[in-house]
């Protein structure tokens, strides 16, 4: 059970695979930390100037000049915090179920959104820039089914390989949706034949071939086998996968 | 020295404003940073520096209204 403090976003569930955590790639905000030193500079700059003549200055001036200086570090300071939540908060999570993307916008505005994996039909990736090329960083495209709304990564580094990442993972839930549904076709099957009043073992021999059949049929490149739990998992393809044990017929036979 | 008490007035109300505002940052970076992350570092720093600041200032005042 994962416990509600190491839960990464508030629906993941407990078998829940985490793949991939991304954040924005650095360049975003340190742009953005720039711009508020650069913009705030000159201020800085005069203030310096005035403290460092102080010698004709009034007690007044120089409580001014102190707090007037005081106010702008600590806005800076503010403005970057501001940008650190708003860009550290930001995150996309990639699981063996679904694609989360959690997008904080400052300190009132949070939203997290998700994708099942099964939903996408495609993903890629674009680097475009000179920086974003330099640096590997870019967004990654996710178009999905239906008419919901497409998840687009944005400024995240290395977007070739999470692109990559995301299509074997939906490869994987996709395979692994096909994969149940033959196992609830092979138990109904047998448990109508069984209740047909014939032998186990006809039943057992016809379940074989029908289960070989299939999985040849809907995917050549690789191998459908049941474990002792009674769970259908796909693994890459390899000749003696396709054939069920002796020991794991039972736990089929017994459901 | 009405200046000054008003400058003082204007930059107590300045740190309270930010004080509440940090205390909302640095609430959204306990509840929504993950462990081993930057989040903790970053809420050191900033608390360290604000406090720094402001006893500075406050301080500097206090030097330049009565010499001490």
């Amino acid at each position: 059970m994962v416990e509600e403090k190491q839960k990464l976003f508030p629906s993941q569930e407990p078998e829940e695979k985490i793949f991939l955590l991304i954040r924005h790639h650095w360049f975003d905000y340190v742009a953005f930390a720039l711009v508020a030193v650069v913009t705030l500079a000159p201020v800085f700059a005069m203030v310096w100037y005035l403290i460092a003549n102080q010698a004709n200055l009034t007690q007044a001036t120089m409580v001014l000049l102190t707090v007037v200086s005081s106010i702008l570090v600590l806005s800076l300071l503010a403005v970057e915090l501001f940008g650190f939540i708003s860009h550290y908060l930001d995150v996309y999570i990639v699981t063996n179920q679904r694609l989360v993307d959690i997008s904080q916008n400052g300190l009132f505005k949070r939203d997290i959104s998700e994708l099942q994996m099964r939903q996408i039909q495609d993903v890629s990736a674009h680097v475009e820039g000179f920086f974003e090329t330099i640096l590997h960083f870019g967004d990654v495209y996710i178009q999905t089914a239906g008419e919901r709304e497409n998840f687009i990564f944005t400024n995240i580094p290395h977007p070739y390989t999470v692109s990559k990442q995301i299509i074997d993972l939906h490869e994987d839930a996709y395979n692994l949706e096909e994969n149940d549904e033959s196992s609830g076709e092979l138990k109904r099957y047998k448990e109508s034949e069984l209740e047909k009043g014939l032998d186990i073992e006809d039943v057992e021999t016809a379940a074989k071939k029908m289960v070989f059949n299939q999985t040849n049929s809907v995917r050549q490149a690789q191998g459908l086998y049941f474990s002792r739990e009674g769970s259908s998992t796909i693994s890459n393809s390899d000749e003696k996968k396709h054939k069920l044990e002796e020991g794991k017929e039972e736990k089929i036979s017994g459901e | 020295m009405n200046i000054i008490i008003l400058l003082v007035v204007i930059y107590a109300l300045f740190v309270i404003t930010f004080l509440i505002y940090s205390l909302v940052g640095n609430y959204h970076l306990r509840r929504f940073g993950y462990a081993g992350d930057l989040t903790k570092p970053v809420i050191l720093i900033y608390t360290v520096i604000s406090t720094v600041v402001i006893i500075v200032t406050v301080l500097t005042i206090i030097y330049e209204v009565y010499g001490i």
